[in-house]
């Protein structure tokens, strides 16, 4: 009787998990099987597969431009980030000082706050300095934008992270510098690779700023791939999405065998 | 001292179990039986066919090694884990499949598994909330039961704000303020320090002795086992060895196992040359002995004895006309125990030679040097390998 | 995503701390670590709200509060604040609803269901915004999966209207932002000690009981921080509205690009003071429910 009810309640509880996870992909889902439709326009595959969008994708030069840009873009501001935010994590976790917290909830703070109103904030004050190369402007902003999933993933990292391994590495022989490079370094690689993934991916996705910050000159993938929809209807866009979907999940997996995802849910 | 005597009578009242008709202690059937308890996980049995009787008012340890399944016997008991075949009987009745939380045992966890949201009086309560009974009686349980526990005005206090041995405390009180039929402890004092640790093992003993409580507790630690119990169960791999009282789990344990898990003893190899009714002679690596028990000639065996038992041949206590196994030892090494001091013999391949002597006589021992030592024959215990 | 400042360790630094009496202003050197990025955030971030903070009070060359007049009076202006408000939090209402009995069923189930469904609730969460936006346009349309389905069960007889109306966008939206609650749920309730359920259990505490006084409590904190993330970031996004709800229906976010678009900085500023204060305000809300309840943790 007893081993029934158990019984019962995993199946309901994976009959739940499956239905939230089908809630959730359901897009992803959809997206994958209009680009492997055969059909000319949006729409699931009815008439057969084909995998001809794909090929298209690689024969448009306006995609090549927008994505290299998105690239430097990500991995420039994700350097960047990863210098300043390592830093100010270290700082934040060894140090107190009136007003600390305060100084953690501002420099979290751009991953809460609305990104149209950082791009509008940003636009009118780079105008106002004089800054108007679209890259640089760009740049600037992102590095806002991910500066916060790096400070973020790295104290919490830091939080499990033990000091007494720096002073055993001073005490057998390393200067207070060289202890924290040989000692911490290693010990927080997981961190650091996830917290350079999650930072990429913010800036690679980012469109809200964009909006307000490129130009023609300088367009990202995601403002590229949303001018695309709103003149086009081939499926190209969904074989794009695939794409930079399989993407996302090889960066994933990646992160997933270095350090292990509950981490990164509870990060 | 004697305030808290009282203290422990006053709350007595409240806290005596449900008089049970027992028809003048005729029912042959025990307070606690657990019969033919088998759990599987995956292949791997936990609980091999495991029974257990359980008198009321009794204080039962299991004692076994890590993954013996003691834990699991005792989750069995309470209701939170399932057993894929046995029963469990309460009182007379079958409550194999009463679910955990209608079960009403007091259970002691590990870590204590104190509510961390609620304060000391709220995790006090919390059992009398769940199961409904009378709102207003709570408050003054809660107050008897932290006062029982030497907790008196500590209810508003945070879980956090406590000590390990705080915390523990407030664990006893909330698993007796429901007044359970049964007590069940999960390696309670794990947690604390040594000298804390034998202090509550006493306090909590008196406490539960002092409420006529039915008590099961789990312990990997065979002296927590010596001290606080009635009977010992050892377990091993599933399964129960042995089931008595101290002393005799002590002296006479049933299988070489629970003669090694409870002290650190003598035991060596040996084989059996002669057995003359039920006196064996058996040779060892460093002489011949005779002990009693039923083996044919030719077995294998291990020989044990306790360490207290052996004595430097030639002392007082090696008199005339007692039937003495006596051996030539080298003696390597001696262990300062506080009152006692262990003498270490060189021994061979999985051997172990270990003697016991009082501080005092020490004065007559050089390590790196031959040693007679003797005990009684009656002492010498033999094992199947 | 749980608020850092818990999380950070402060029991191992004794030995950076002390300082020597006598010696009263020394300056740690690990707290010159924070300085670089906390200059940058300060020209690059804090400056510029600040900036636009100023611009939202400038109308017609002096200060005024006319923009926030045309914000908050004016009949477009109050109606996107208030289908802002209405939308995000209808979203949030549904993911909580959907998304904590999801924890709990994870924090349950095999170390490799856990791993699964992590990967699938962290693949859309990661995954470009767009994309998910155009999957659920292609979902939606009259012809789409779901009207298709719906109507092959019978449950309808003509094609419901899912594109462009609100509902729809609540339904998109709850499935977007489902990962942002389920995930800091998961984390604090799988940091709950199993033995918690146990002793409830053995004390007479039924499934209900113990759901009601022991695991939710447990869990407040967790769905005080998914709360936030998912309010501010509904109540935020510019795409999904856009693309799923189309021009008809105004939020704060749409008209701060529109007025962008028009050129009237000024009124593009108040509309981002006004969002961000809203977003504030249930973002500081939300911790002090999460605070209460810090002790659980």
């Amino acid at each position: 009787m007893k081993r029934n009810l158990t019984l019962l309640k995993a199946f309901a509880r994976g009959l739940w998990l499956t239905l939230a996870l089908l809630i959730v992909n359901a897009p992803l889902i959809i997206v994958l099987l209009v680009s492997l439709s055969s059909s000319p326009i949006f729409d699931l595959p009815r008439e057969g597969l084909s995998l001809r969008w794909y090929a298209k994708v690689f024969q448009l030069d306006s995609i090549a431009g927008p994505l290299l840009t998105s690239l430097q873009l990500a991995l420039s501001a994700t350097a960047v980030s990863l210098v300043l935010g390592t830093a100010c994590a270290l700082g934040l976790s060894r140090s107190r000082f009136p007003g600390r917290d305060l100084l953690v909830t501002g420099v979290l703070s751009p991953m809460m706050l609305p990104g149209v109103v950082i791009g509008i904030a940003l636009l009118f004050y780079l105008r106002a300095l004089g800054i108007t190369n679209s890259f640089l402007s760009l740049f600037i902003a992102h590095v806002v934008i991910t500066l916060p999933y790096i400070v973020r993933i790295t104290l919490a990292g830091l939080s499990l992270f033990d000091f007494a391994l720096v002073d055993a590495a001073r005490t057998l022989g390393y200067p207070p510098v060289k202890a924290v490079i040989k000692v911490l370094v290693p010990n927080l690689a997981p961190s650091f690779v996830s917290a350079a993934v999650f930072a990429f991916l913010a800036s690679f996705d980012n469109y809200a700023i964009a909006l307000f910050v490129g130009d023609i000159y300088t367009v990202t993938l995601p403002i590229q791939i949303i001018n695309y929809l709103s003149v086009s209807t081939d499926p190209v866009v969904a074989a794009i999405a695939v794409i930079l979907l399989f993407g996302t999940l090889v960066s994933l997996l990646i992160t997933e065998r270095l350090v292990g995802l509950q981490r990164l849910a509870g990060g | 001292m004697l305030d808290t005597v009282a203290k422990l009578q006053g709350v007595s009242s409240i806290m005596q179990p449900q008089p049970i008709d027992r028809a003048g202690g005729q029912t042959s059937e025990a307070f606690l039986k657990l019969e033919g308890i088998t759990r599987r996980i995956e292949q791997q049995t936990i609980l091999d066919d495991v029974s257990l009787s359980v008198e009321e008012g009794q204080f039962i340890s299991l004692l076994g090694p890590s993954g013996c399944g003691k834990t699991t016997l005792l989750r069995v008991a309470s209701g939170l884990a399932p057993c894929d075949s046995g029963t469990v009987r309460l009182a007379g009745m079958d409550i194999t499949g009463v679910p955990a939380h209608k079960r009403n045992m007091g259970v002691v966890f590990q870590n204590y598994a104190l509510f961390p949201h609620l304060s000391v009086a709220e995790n006090v309560a919390f059992g009398l909330k769940a199961q409904r009974r009378d709102r207003a009686a709570i408050p003054s349980i809660v107050a008897e039961c932290l006062a029982m526990v030497q907790l008196a005005g500590f209810g508003d206090r945070r879980i956090s704000s406590l000590s390990g041995g705080q915390q523990q405390r407030v664990a006893v009180a909330r698993a007796l303020a429901v007044r359970p039929k049964l007590v069940l402890l999960d390696e309670p004092f794990s947690a604390l320090d040594r000298q804390l640790r034998e202090v509550m093992q006493i306090e909590l003993r008196r406490l539960l002795r002092s409420v006529n409580m039915t008590v099961i507790f789990v312990t990997h630690d065979q002296d927590e086992a010596l001290v606080m119990s009635d009977r010992i169960a050892v377990m091993n791999r599933g399964r129960i060895e042995d089931y008595s009282d101290p002393a005799s789990i002590y002296s006479r344990p049933k299988s070489l196992f629970a003669f090694d898990f409870v002290g650190l003893s003598t035991r060596m190899a040996a084989r059996v040359v002669a057995a003359d009714g039920d006196m064996l002679t058996l040779d060892t690596k460093y002489g011949s002995v005779r002990a009693k028990g039923r083996f044919y000639p030719g077995t294998s065996v291990i020989v044990g004895v306790r360490p207290e038992s052996i004595g430097p041949a030639g002392d007082k206590s090696d008199a005339a006309g007692e039937d003495r196994n006596r051996l030539k030892l080298w003696l390597t090494d001696i262990v300062f125990q506080g009152s006692k001091r262990h003498l270490h013999f060189a021994a061979q391949e999985s051997d172990r030679l270990v003697a016991e002597v009082n501080s005092a006589a020490i004065n007559m021992f050089e390590p790196d040097s031959e040693l007679s030592v003797s005990w009684r024959v009656q002492d010498t215990l033999v094992f199947p390998t | 995503m749980t608020s850092v400042a818990e999380t950070v360790p402060g029991r191992a630094s004794t030995s950076v701390h002390e300082r020597r009496p006598g010696i009263r202003h020394r300056i740690d050197p690990w707290q010159l670590l924070v300085l670089p990025a906390s200059a940058y955030l300060l020209l690059a971030f804090a400056a510029p709200l600040a900036v636009m903070f100023a611009e939202s009070f400038h109308a017609g060359g002096g200060l005024s509060l006319a923009n926030y007049d045309r914000v908050l009076m004016d009949s477009r202006g109050l109606q996107a604040t208030a289908n802002t408000v209405r939308y995000a939090s209808w979203v949030t209402f549904g993911c909580v609803l959907l998304g904590v009995p999801t924890a709990m069923a994870m924090v349950r189930a095999s170390s490799r269901t856990q791993m699964i469904v992590l990967i699938g609730m962290l693949l859309p969460m990661s995954s470009s915004i767009v994309v998910k936006s155009f999957g659920w346009m292609i979902l939606f349309r009259r012809t789409g999966l779901i009207n298709e389905t719906l109507m092959w069960l019978g449950v309808v007889s003509a094609p419901v209207a899912l594109l462009f109306t609100e509902h729809g966008l609540i339904i998109a939206t709850i499935s977007l932002k489902l990962p942002l609650m389920v995930l800091p749920v998961f984390a604090v309730l799988s940091q709950i000690p199993g033995q918690l359920g146990d002793a409830a259990t053995t004390l007479g505490a039924g499934p209900v009981y113990r759901f009601r006084r022991v695991t939710l409590p447990l869990a407040l904190p967790g769905i005080a921080v998914g709360f936030a993330i998912v309010f501010s970031q509904t109540a935020a996004s510019y795409l999904i509205p856009t693309l799923l709800a189309g021009g008809r229906y105004p939020t704060l976010s749409k008209s701060i690009v529109e007025s962008y678009i028009v050129s009237n900085a000024a009124l593009g500023s108040a509309f981002s003071v006004v969002l961000l204060v809203t977003v504030g305000v249930v973002v500081w809300l939300s911790g002090r429910l999460g605070k209460d309840h810090q002790s659980a943790r």
